[in-house]
């Protein structure tokens, strides 16, 4: 399975961007909530809405994380666990650009394995939620109907 | 990937996705990956009934990832994993999820550049 690699420049220096990855308010302004601390070794929880598909929850909002790396103000990585999907690995790399006007950060993220990856991947951030409309909604309630009828069947 | 996702591609994609969220029809897809077989031969390494494994391999055909022959009275399956990959490139949520996250990021810088 392939690694997910994303390259973005903010018209900020670097320990501006810095802080926005490693201050636990900060961090909740744009990603989660979460009780983050930039040292190596603490394990913390990001928290979002609770995915649901029709008939189940697929996803409780939480992801459990543990700080793998932390290099003020040039790598943070950390592992990124939503149950009962496998574990990844998410590391930012910054990099100072435009004589320090600017910053370019790196994300990378790795461990996606089999069907489960799949399924996280499909799963995290209201992927669901934006593809629950329409034809998609049709076909859950004819598999949920196929699924019953399988269920009597058995 | 295509350019242009219809909604019966998000309804067909959505049903590989049904199709491998079951242990049950992970495993005969990973018994088809051996060989082909016949429905009697998938039922013999199961302890379900005939029927609901018929009706496991269904789902497994109406989401495209087996294909069924008839050879005089057997109804023989065999594995179509294209469009695993397909599901795979059209769902890369996480890249997505990243994007739209870093997008945030930098909103969140300008609003607070100090």
């Amino acid at each position: 399975m392939k690694d997910i690699n994303i390259d973005f420049t903010f018209q900020h220096p670097i320990s501006r961007v810095w802080r926005a990855l490693t201050d636990p308010d900060e961090l909740e302004q744009w990603l989660m909530k979460n009780d983050f601390k930039p040292e190596v070794g603490h394990k913390f929880m990001f928290r979002d809405k609770p995915v649901k598909m029709l008939w189940k929850e697929v996803w409780d909002g939480t992801t459990q994380c543990e700080v793998l790396a932390c290099d003020e103000p040039t790598k943070l990585s950390y592992s990124f666990h939503s149950p009962p999907n496998p574990k990844t690995i998410v590391t930012y790399t910054l990099e100072e650009v435009e004589q320090g006007k600017g910053t370019k950060v790196h994300v990378h993220q790795s461990g996606f394995h089999g069907f489960r990856g799949w399924m996280m991947r499909r799963a995290m951030n209201g992927g669901w939620r934006k593809l629950a409309t329409g034809k998609l909604l049709e076909s859950l309630e004819r598999l949920e109907k196929e699924e019953s009828a399988a269920a009597s069947n058995a | 990937m295509p350019a242009v996702t219809t909604s019966a591609d998000i309804a067909l994609r959505h049903d590989v996705f049904h199709a491998i969220a079951d242990p049950t029809r992970r495993r005969i897809l990973e018994l088809l990956k051996e060989s082909e077989m016949s429905v009697t031969a998938i039922v013999s390494r199961f302890s379900v009934t005939q029927p609901a494994i018929s009706q496991h391999l269904k789902v497994l055909r109406d989401a495209g990832l087996v294909a069924m022959r008839k050879v005089s009275r057997q109804r023989l399956y065999s594995l179509h994993a294209e469009p695993l990959a397909d599901v795979d490139d059209w769902i890369g949520y996480f890249e997505d999820y990243w994007t739209e996250k870093m997008g945030e990021l930098g909103r969140y810088l300008d609003a607070n550049p100090d």
